[in-house]
């Protein structure tokens, strides 16, 4: 009954998310060719997708890691630059969304490595919460 | 790869299989093998990964390899910290606490195998989702009024695991449950917003909707789970926990991150709960016995209502029995009660009675010999 069953339930389904969202990255650095069919490319959207809408300020009604952290992570990590960097990542998401085959450029594999660089982030603060019992 | 990178992928390699040698059998106890292959699985992932990583460093970038390995630290890290210390001690409250939480397991027919128990923790109750683990006081293995909180804990459990095919109309009810908070707030914004009231108070409803979704829900969910698990017992146990810590049963984080819900509020839900499993008996006297931690507190403050009210609390309640009478798991109604001998949830909840009924020194002899008799009952089966 202490905060930590929740902080620690929160730091397994996130870090289950990164572990997943990892993998695919890595693959599709090794073949950025994409087609909507791609199982590992509707994971990556489990995250994507709603965390564009959670962006457009709609309520995501998701049980999943916590959205808000991981935008308000990639908010700090693009201050200067937030406006540009949402409108390339929901380009991003748009070409990951379509029904044709297209290829993801540097850029687009850059987007997704700052996704998985804020979900990493994420997973270090849960870490410390528990360690250190913030 | 760059040489501080590759000595720190050595040495979580090392480190785990350091902490894997730690793992001796055969176990003293064997209701502990399942967190010994947890923890075993947990090295072995993560010392296949970072060889694989090392063998093909060409297909991962620098900045991808530095996200896995910091991932494999915390996953040794955490298994070192929680899996290990009941593996390495098991002592003779270990052995009793992980007889208790098989046997508990078992008769409420949970469809998944059991957690671990370790009697190590220095923070009350809680329960380590990675490694299915619930550290509780030492001093638990020789009380019986605060272990309804195991019941709480294995609703972590479950809620962490209810992807689980076994678990699917629990599932269903979380997140019906989860989608019933979500339309009500969003309405309840809505309708602020369409008055025209002030901005603090519309952020402070969104803060509430908030909370709900990512931390209420959850600690709603695990208090409805232990009392319909258990009756009674779980609902003494926590009006007991408030009376001894005299937290505010009313505080409420008006913009910030609150991880529990307010006393009162949980102690409303937990009241419909026990309304659902039919103990009006028992409702009246917990109810009269709260009032006087309430009247302690006077009157609550309006967020309270705003955060919790009593319509929503008892939509959530129905939603919740609803879904898990509807489950393999064994409900504790007051007929089931009634019917009931010599199982671990009876004991529980006889020894409230008990403690009502009989005097400080009575009481303890009795709690004394019964877990005595529970020791030699798991010694014995």
């Amino acid at each position: 009954m202490s905060d930590l069953s929740l902080i620690s339930q929160k730091f397994n389904v996130t870090t289950e998310n990164l572990v997943s969202f990892n993998k695919t990255l890595d693959t599709l650095r090794q073949n950025p060719e994409i087609s909507n069919l791609e199982l590992s490319q509707k994971k990556l959207l489990n995250i994507l997708n709603p965390l564009v809408a959670l962006i457009d300020g709609k309520n995501t009604n998701k049980l999943t890691v916590d959205l808000r952290s991981i935008v308000d992570i990639l908010h700090q990590q693009h201050d200067e630059n937030w406006l540009q960097f949402v409108s390339e990542f929901k380009q991003l998401i748009n070409k990951l969304n379509s029904e044709s085959t297209s290829t993801l450029s540097d850029n687009d594999l850059n987007i997704l490595d700052d996704v998985a660089d804020a979900i990493d982030a994420e997973c270090a603060y849960l870490f410390r919460r528990i360690s250190s019992r913030l | 790869m760059n040489p501080f990178l590759s000595s720190l992928l050595n040495e979580e390699i090392e480190r785990a299989n350091f902490l894997k040698n730690k793992i001796k059998f055969p176990l003293t106890y064997p209701e502990l093998t399942g967190l010994a292959n947890r923890c075993l699985n947990n090295f072995d992932s993560q010392i296949e990964l970072l060889e694989n990583i090392r063998k093909n460093e060409e297909q991962y970038t620098e900045r991808s390899i530095w996200r896995w390995v910091r991932s494999a630290h915390r996953t040794i890290e955490m298994t070192e910290k929680y899996g290990i210390p009941p593996l390495y001690y098991q002592t003779e409250e270990i052995g009793f606490l992980n007889n208790l939480i098989f046997k508990i397991c078992t008769e409420v027919n949970l469809p998944l195998q059991h957690p671990s128990v370790a009697c190590l923790s220095t923070d009350y109750y809680y329960t380590t989702a990675f490694i299915d683990v619930i550290f509780v006081p030492l001093s638990e293995s020789g009380f019986l009024l605060h272990l309804a909180d195991l019941y709480h804990e294995l609703g972590h459990y479950v809620s962490t695991n209810k992807k689980e095919d076994k678990l699917k109309s629990e599932l269903e009810s979380y997140v019906k449950a989860y989608e019933t908070i979500t339309e009500y707030f969003t309405d309840f914004i809505l309708k602020l917003q369409h008055e025209r009231n002030p901005e603090p108070i519309i952020l402070k409803s969104q803060n509430f909707l908030n909370n709900w979704q990512k931390n209420w829900i959850e600690e709603f969910f695990c208090d409805l789970f232990a009392t319909f698990l258990l009756g009674p017992a779980y609902v003494w146990s926590h009006h007991y926990l408030v009376a001894k810590n005299n937290p505010n049963i009313y505080s409420i984080s008006q913009f910030g991150n609150q991880d529990h819900p307010p006393d009162n509020a949980r102690m409303k839900i937990l009241l419909f709960a026990l309304d659902c499993l039919g103990f009006h008996d028992e409702q009246k006297k917990i109810e009269k016995e709260w009032q006087i931690i309430k009247d302690d507190w006077g009157s609550p403050p309006t967020d309270f209502s705003f955060a919790f009210p009593d319509d929503l609390l008892e939509s959530v309640a129905k939603i919740i029995y609803s879904g898990l009478t509807s489950s393999q798991v064994s409900v504790y109604t007051k007929n089931v009660f009634d019917s009931d001998s010599n199982t671990v949830r009876k004991t529980l909840n006889v020894a409230w009675q008990n403690f009502w009924l009989s005097s400080p020194s009575d009481f303890r002899s009795w709690e004394s010999s019964t877990i005595d008799g529970l020791k030699q009952n798991f010694v014995n089966s």
